[in-house]
């Protein structure tokens, strides 16, 4: 039952292409009709909309080829024709058959300490990505030195550099910001600062 | 022809001539390593400090600029998978899992000599055919480069992953993201949602340093990579091995061959050029299966393909003054200010002139080829910094690249938007190399589909280039769809 369950979610995990073609598709086709009724073109398809809907409706017809690859796979899986499975899907073992193979899946210490490194990593990279998302809503306000400096010493301190090293980047970023974007004729946000 | 290229080298071997090319290279190398900056930027950043010079030292700058700028876009592609502008991209997908083998320094050297031999070759073909080439460029119109972009596009779907269909899917998203902002010729806003923001459209370089910059640096965060090339890679060896060349020179040439049969065509960018280049290779290659996994025919076709194309776009501007890009247009300007009017008189009247220009773009070559051989080992370095310190400089490289081309934090946005779909299209393998290519290409493939469609579809039958590249396009579909079939079984 569980086989079928890991299955299940390898297809739902093929879902994706489909609704990501319905969804451009979609949006392509819904604002080409816009258009359309908004602008009148006297030849449609040399108008602005024309080339739009073709697009759209091409990744319509991608869409529905996926929801019909899907759907036969869907079947297969409940006709008990799947033979393989995707590698990436973690096998589950049925809780009926308890086996040497179960007993051999207890962890080592040393595979619980990649475990925990790899969280760590996670949680790592999802505060760098917070950061980037903090420093482009404070780019404006604060200026782009101040902001990438900023930013800069915060992600190098997450990602376990030291207090020297992350002083002495943030301090050459902030100097080669300062002079040598207007050097280069950069005019980047100033901010409340006016630098 | 070759005596006056013969008399144009005595008079630009001067030293100062030298002196100049040789900091031009430096300060092209220099701007072309930032992500987001590419030859455009560098060649408009640095062109106002050109004009003091002599007509043939302006050229000899702006030329050296455009080589040592589109060569340190191979740099950041090779070493932090981060392409400087979108032709780098194919240099990326296959540079890098060699510099993550640690082959950083071969791949380098293999990337400069390519370049340099793509460019020579061109530079041949513009000394000695260009007035014939670019009347034939001439002759095509809107229904021939309807039928070379839907070509280009078919070709696109050989970058895809697993799924022929999925290509073509993902280069038709790409073309529909190109659509976003007002209609340059009906000012009909689409897909702009009534944001503000949205009416110029997305650029491209957002997309780029999103999709394949910020990606890599979150994929590094999370596997707790050590540095670029592994922890405790030596760069013992920097020369390629002897397989290795013989593959590399095969793929160089097929590279400038495709780069410098399309550069000449107004309308298509060298990045076009080399984005299909980089597909027809690869269903030329011996080692088909690397593509897009570090193979070296991948590398050695995409920078000959880029730099002869680059370089075969100075046919149509010196021989009938169309400038096929914005870097041509610059130096077209720069001509004009310095009095030297691009057109069939280059080749007649002004021919010592012209003789001097391809003297100066020879050894402007020549110096990129001298002067980065040496600085290889000091690029590879960046390969072993630890990851830790280099994530976090990759990502404000990223920032300041994609400021630096609008000075809009809209763009910001946008990079990290297409960061995360990037991130999510890693873990589906979606193939994102087309939906670029749909990105670059969408504009120029709508406008000439419109003319076309102006014109009247049914006269297409009196186009019979268009009608060939249509078929060869879908044939390759189908030689993809076949091929593909074979390596998943």
């Amino acid at each position: 039952m569980n086989v079928k369950k890991g299955k299940l979610f390898s297809l739902l995990s093929d879902a994706f292409f489909p609704l990501l073609f319905a969804v451009a598709g979609g949006i392509l086709v819904s604002e080409s009709s816009r258009i359309t009724a908004s602008y009148n073109p006297k030849i449609w398809i040399t108008g602005p909309s024309g080339f739009m809907m073709i697009i759209g409706l091409l990744l319509l017809f991608f869409a529905l080829l996926e929801v019909i690859k899907f759907t036969v796979k869907l079947l297969k899986l409940r006709t008990g024709k799947v033979e393989t499975h995707n590698m990436n899907t973690p096998v589950i073992i049925d809780d009926n058959k308890i086996t040497a193979d179960k007993i051999n899946n207890y962890k080592t210490a040393e595979e619980e300490q990649t475990g925990n490194n790899r969280k760590i990593a996670r949680i790592k990279m999802f505060i760098s990505f917070g950061l980037l998302i903090v420093y482009t809503v404070l780019v404006k306000p604060l200026g782009f030195s101040i902001a990438s400096t900023l930013y800069l010493g915060a992600n190098l301190r997450i990602l376990s550099n030291s207090w020297k090293s992350t002083i002495i980047t943030s301090v050459i970023i902030l100097v080669a910001l300062l002079f040598g974007a207007p050097a280069m004729g950069l005019s980047l946000p100033r901010g409340i600062f006016g630098i | 022809m070759l005596e006056y290229i013969l008399s144009g080298f005595a008079a630009v071997f001067t030293w100062q001539n030298l002196l100049i090319s040789i900091f031009s290279c430096f300060m092209g190398n220099l701007v072309g390593v930032l992500p987001g900056l590419g030859p455009t930027a560098a060649v408009s950043l640095l062109f106002p400090f050109t004009l003091k010079l002599q007509p043939l030292s302006t050229i000899l700058c702006l030329g050296a600029i455009y080589y040592g700028a589109m060569y340190g876009g191979a740099i950041t592609s090779v070493l932090l998978n981060i392409p400087g502008e979108v032709a780098s991209v194919p240099t990326a997908m296959d540079g890098y899992p060699r510099a993550k083998e640690g082959k950083a320094g071969s791949t380098l050297l293999m990337c400069a000599c390519s370049s340099f031999f793509g460019g020579m070759i061109s530079l041949f073909i513009l000394a000695f055919f260009a007035p014939v080439l670019a009347r034939f460029a001439l002759s095509f119109g809107s229904f021939e480069y309807f039928g070379l972009m839907v070509f280009s596009l078919c070709c696109a779907c050989g970058l895809s992953g697993k799924s022929v269909a999925r290509g073509l899917a993902a280069a038709l998203i790409g073309v529909g993201i190109s659509m976003v902002g007002i209609d340059s010729s009906t000012s009909a806003f689409r897909l702009t949602f009534n944001q503000v923001k949205l009416y110029n459209g997305i650029d491209i370089i957002p997309i780029v340093v999103g999709i394949f910059g910020i990606t890599e640096v979150l994929q590094g965060i999370l596997d707790n990579t050590k540095s670029v090339a592994g922890n405790g890679v030596k760069f013992k060896r920097s020369l390629p091995t002897k397989r290795e060349t013989k593959l590399g020179f095969g793929a160089a040439c097929r590279g400038t061959l495709f780069g410098s049969m399309l550069g000449i065509l107004p309308g298509l960018t060298p990045s076009s050029c080399t984005f299909i280049a980089y597909s027809l290779n690869k269903k030329l290659s011996v080692e088909k299966e690397k593509i897009g996994k570090g193979a070296v025919e991948g590398i050695c076709c995409a920078e000959a393909a880029n730099n002869s194309s680059a370089m075969s776009g100075f046919i149509p501007l010196l021989a009938l003054g169309i400038p096929t890009g914005p870097v041509l247009a610059i130096v077209m300007s720069a001509l004009i200010i310095t009095g030297v009017v691009p057109g069939p008189l280059m080749f007649s009247s002004n021919i010592s002139l012209t003789g001097q220009i391809i003297a100066a773009f020879f050894i402007g070559n020549c110096i990129l080829l001298i002067m980065n051989v040496p600085l290889i080992k000091i690029w590879v370095k960046i390969a072993v910094l630890p990851y830790k310190w280099l994530a976090p400089v990759i990502l404000f490289l990223c920032m300041l690249g994609t400021m630096a081309v609008r000075f809009q934090v809209f763009d910001l946005a946008m990079m990290l938007v297409f960061g995360i779909l990037g991130f999510v299209a890693k873990k589906k393998s979606f193939p994102v190399a087309p939906m670029v290519l749909g990105a670059v290409l969408g504009q120029s493939i709508e406008i000439y589909f419109r003319q076309a469609a102006t014109i009247g579809f049914e006269k297409i039958t009196s186009h019979p280039i268009s009608i060939g590249a249509i078929a060869l396009g879908l044939i390759m579909l189908v030689i993809f769809a076949v091929f593909k079939g074979r390596v998943d079984d």
